[in-house]
């Protein structure tokens, strides 16, 4: 069942078709605090068999195997795999930065975090929505379940930009509130100039499994400006005065690559999967080929 | 290295200065030149990372970016180096002379070249000396007027020179060039000494290069040689200079009309255009306008006027022309009227008849006040005090002589002065008069050859210092020589003799005969220092003027027109000689303790060479011509130097342009 609601500008009926059938993937496997879909590394109760140990007094006796006993006349423990729920965080940076572009950085930001919370409701994960903020106020709801896709595109919707602030207090922020271990996707441009590492490396600490998908407008990537300017930071309103030129604008590309590509060596050496995303590239194009390269759906 | 820049370019070194401050103003108007315009950006992280090491060097960067300034700066250091006139210097000019003769005459005050022509000829002295001079060249700077000054003998010190050729005063006078090439030539053309067997150099020949500044307006140079000097004549002056000059103001007592003076003034016009002036005359004492004209000077011609005006006694006249020319000296005229000067005469004398007549004429009336003492009065007092105090400018002592000789002139007829250095021999009968010296001023028109007879002469012994006047076959009949200042002359044959009966003779029929009041008149004019004229003394600047007074006194003083006072000490015989004259206009000569002054003279210029203004294009030495070289060389150079300039700045605006063009 679908809700009409879940046809909105975020989320095209096509997509929500497409996005049905994949799931969230984590490289870890963690301990879910309700029983879900996925199997857990714990061995619990489910109805997946792992494995057997002897039976050491004080084990519970209903997962004793009764019919290896009788022919082995030896006490043996059936284990099972437990299946366990996923928490899934979006964590969306909603700077003034990320006003640019058309559409919006944080427009683009927002339809990935619908698809991928979308799977991850679909497949009874626990997902979660958070803006980059010091804020307690303006809560996500923590949601599981299809039904409550329109809850999540509701409060996607009424997110709006202009919250400056840091990466790193952001994500300080973020993980003073959750300690849940799970997937997080972290969409954001990157662009603070304090840097992204430390901030990074306060997610590394959370043991969570972490995505962090660049969004960069075309504007960035190639910049169609000329003449002698004065740039003016639409968050800090510092000012860089530039003279354009063919090999300035070589310049920036280089300086841009270089960025991308430090980003993409930082994320990999600590297991982060870094994607850049051109916010031109759809964002269906961008879950169902992209992020299944990477191996955060299937 | 300024040094080298300001010795050998073009510039002077303030120019050196603006031209090398002008790259650096093009690099800052390229930072300055535009406004940026504000864009807003998500972040300037990545701009200012990737500014950042642009930041580094990044003027070197920027610079390196722009190939049309580069080009610029390359063009103007291409420009800069064409002003430096870049040459090889050859080590002939190493160890030249140069002498530089300035022209400091009155013509040089022309304004024709601003602000005066002997300022420009300055000015491009030190330019020259500034920029051509090699180093270890020497070089001399000789002003000349109507004399030379050695301003600064050989020397290698620019700074010296310079200093020098700033001192250098205009004057009034007029131009002679001779010794000034005399003196340049000192050095380069050693005189020979003769030995027995040969002739050599005095010294080792030093040959120079004469550069004279002038106007050309000198006469030419007779009998001078350059030899070892070579001539180089830079002209000074525009060649459309325009003079009108006053090149003569008299005065003359009308014959007919005692009352009336006439004033006489020739104009003459040095331009290219006839003109028609004003002239005015002033009374010089009352400042009041007498009178004035309107006179036509053709070109190179003459215009005269006159005016009469009633009789003046003593004073002083001014004639000035109303318009405005290139020369202002020359424009006003002075002239000035003193009362006759008579000499005072002392007749001692028995008793003669045909001189007593020839002094009581009218002409010599005018020229002398003539006292007469008979013979015997010699031993009186009153006579002794007038001839000890020089009252007299003349004694005449006709047959008769005093005990001493007198503080005057003295002429004696007859008998020898009480001077030892006189003798003489016995009386001749019937000398015949063989040769007269007519080139003495006494005896100027003095013809005797019609003098019949002399009937009795005494041969002369002709004191040292003296000059014999008459000489006869038989000797000297008469003589003049010096005595302290005085002159005496000694007439050996009497003019009436006394025979042994007492009774009177004529000696000779000299008295009878034209030549015989010409020469009293001439011994009142040179021994009495009478003034035959109106007693106009007009001389010309830096001239100086010998002054005789009417009282025996021991100091006068003169009043400049300038106000300047100058005592003067007597340099015998009651002349005073005065040399202070640069200034144009009328002096005042106040004698002894008087108050008003006695007389007075005037300097004027009245030079028709130095009033044609106009530049000669060549210097004519008599042997040889200098021809003008430096005419175009300035021009060429002058031209060359503002066209580069005016390229410069087209440069620029083509260049503030463009950038306009392209962000704007």
């Amino acid at each position: 069942m679908i809700d009409t609601r879940e046809t909105t500008s975020l989320l095209s009926p096509e997509l929500l078709a497409q996005l049905e059938r994949l799931e969230l993937v984590s490289r870890k496997i963690f301990r879910g605090r309700m029983k879900g879909e996925r199997r857990s590394r714990r061995k619990g109760q489910s109805v997946e068999f792992a494995d057997y140990r002897n039976y050491v007094a004080g084990d519970d006796l209903r997962f004793i195997d009764w019919n290896l006993y009788a022919r082995l006349d030896r006490l043996f423990l059936k284990l099972f795999l437990e299946e366990e729920d996923l928490h899934f965080y979006t964590l969306i940076d909603a700077s003034s930065s990320m006003l640019f572009g058309d559409p919006t950085k944080l427009e683009y930001a927002k339809q990935l975090a619908a698809a991928l919370g979308f799977i991850g409701l679909c497949r009874a994960d626990r997902v979660k929505m958070d803006l980059l903020t010091t804020s307690t106020a303006n809560q996500s709801p923590v949601l599981r379940g299809r039904q409550n896709t329109w809850r999540m595109l509701e409060y996607l919707e009424s997110l709006q930009g202009g919250d400056n602030v840091g990466l790193e207090a952001g994500i300080k922020n973020f993980c003073l509130r959750n300690s849940g271990n799970g997937i997080l996707v972290l969409i954001t441009d990157l662009m603070d100039k304090s840097g992204y590492e430390k901030a990074l490396r306060y997610l590394l600490s959370q043991n969570l499994d972490i995505y962090v998908i660049h969004v960069l407008s075309p504007e960035e990537l190639d910049p169609g400006i000329s003449g002698d300017l004065k740039l003016v930071d639409c968050e800090d309103a510092d000012t860089a005065e530039i003279t354009v030129s063919r090999p300035l604008l070589q310049r920036y590309q280089k300086t841009l690559a270089a960025f991308v590509a430090g980003a993409r060596e930082f994320c990999n050496r600590r297991g982060i999967s870094y994607l850049m995303a051109n916010t031109e590239t759809p964002v269906e194009q961008l879950v169902s080929k992209y992020l299944r390269q990477r191996g955060l759906v299937r | 290295m300024i040094d080298l820049f300001t010795r050998y370019g073009t510039l002077a070194g303030w120019q050196w200065l603006a031209l090398l401050s002008i790259p650096p103003l093009i690099v800052l108007l390229y930072f300055l030149k535009l406004k940026r315009q504000p864009i807003e950006v998500p972040s300037t992280y990545l701009w200012h990372k990737t500014l950042e090491d642009l930041h580094v060097n990044s003027l070197w960067q920027r610079l390196r970016q722009n190939l049309l300034l580069f080009l610029q700066l390359l063009l103007l250091l291409l420009a800069i180096l064409t002003l430096l006139r870049p040459s090889w210097e050859g080590s002939k000019l190493s160890e030249n002379r140069y002498i530089f003769l300035i022209d400091t005459s009155a013509s040089m005050n022309s304004s024709d070249v601003k602000p005066t022509r002997l300022e420009a000829a300055k000015q491009e002295l030190i330019q020259r000396i500034d920029q051509k001079l090699a180093t270890g060249s020497l070089a001399m700077i000789i002003s000349f007027s109507d004399r030379a000054i050695v301003e600064q003998p050989y020397t290698d010190n620019r700074a010296l020179l310079r200093r020098r050729i700033q001192n250098i005063k205009p004057t009034n006078r007029t131009t002679k060039i001779e010794e000034a090439l005399k003196v340049a030539a000192g050095l380069a053309n050693p005189g020979r000494i003769g030995t027995e067997d040969q002739d050599v150099a005095a010294a080792d020949a030093k040959p120079a290069t004469i550069m004279v500044f002038s106007d050309g307006g000198l006469s030419t140079i007779p009998d001078f040689s350059m030899g070892n000097l070579t001539p180089i004549y830079h002209p000074i002056g525009d060649e459309t200079a325009e003079n009108i000059a006053i090149v003569a103001f008299d005065t003359a007592q009308s014959p007919e009309k005692p009352d009336e003076l006439q004033v006489f003034a020739r104009l003459q016009n040095f331009g290219s255009e006839d003109r028609t002036v004003t002239v005015n005359l002033i009374n010089g004492d009352s400042d009041e306008l007498l009178d004035a004209a309107q006179v036509d000077v053709p070109v190179n011609g003459i215009g005269g006027v006159e005016f009469i005006i009633g009789a003046i006694d003593s004073g002083a006249l001014e004639l000035s022309i109303e318009e405005q020319d290139d020369l202002e000296i020359d424009n006003i005229a002075y002239t000035a009227i003193n009362p006759n000067r008579r000499a005072r005469v002392l007749l001692v004398s028995p008793r003669n008849d045909a001189l007593e007549t020839v002094l009581q004429t009218q002409f010599a009336q005018k020229l002398a006040v003539v006292d007469m003492l008979s013979s015997e009065d010699l031993d009186r007092d009153e006579y002794k005090k007038k001839a000890e105090s020089g009252s007299y400018d003349l004694i005449i002592y006709d047959q008769c002589r005093p005990q001493e000789m007198p503080q005057s002139n003295s002429y004696f007829i007859g008998l020898l002065p009480p001077d030892a250095r006189w003798s003489a021999e016995e009386p001749r009968d019937l000398p015949q008069i063989i040769d007269v010296d007519q080139s003495h001023p006494l005896m100027r028109f003095v013809e005797l050859g019609n003098v019949k007879y002399i009937v009795e002469g005494t041969p002369l012994t002709i004191p040292p210092g003296g000059s014999m006047l008459i000489d006869s076959h038989l000797g000297v009949l008469m003589a003049i020589a010096p005595r302290e200042g005085f002159e005496d002359l000694v007439q050996s044959f009497e003019i009436v003799g006394t025979n042994e009966a007492g009774e009177s003779y004529a000696n000779t029929d000299w008295p009878i005969r034209t030549s015989f009041p010409i020469f009293i008149g001439n011994v009142l004019t040179y021994l009495g220092g009478a003034e035959q004229e109106e007693s106009l003394i007009s001389e010309k600047p830096g001239q100086p003027v010998t002054l005789r007074t009417n009282l025996p006194v021991k100091e006068i003083d003169v009043l400049a027109p300038d106000q300047r006072k100058t005592t003067i000490q007597r340099s015998g015989q009651n002349t005073f000689i005065y040399g202070n004259t640069d200034e144009i206009g009328i002096y005042e000569v106040t004698e002894g303790d008087a108050e008003a002054n006695s007389q007075r003279f005037s300097v004027n210029l009245f030079d028709t060479i130095e009033s044609d203004i106009r530049p000669r294009e060549e210097l004519n030495t008599g042997s040889e011509m200098i021809l003008g070289a430096q005419s175009w060389e300035t021009t060429r150079r002058e031209a060359w130097k503002w066209l580069l300039l005016a390229g410069l700045i087209v440069l620029l605006i083509e260049w503030y342009i463009y950038n306009r063009r392209v962000y704007v």
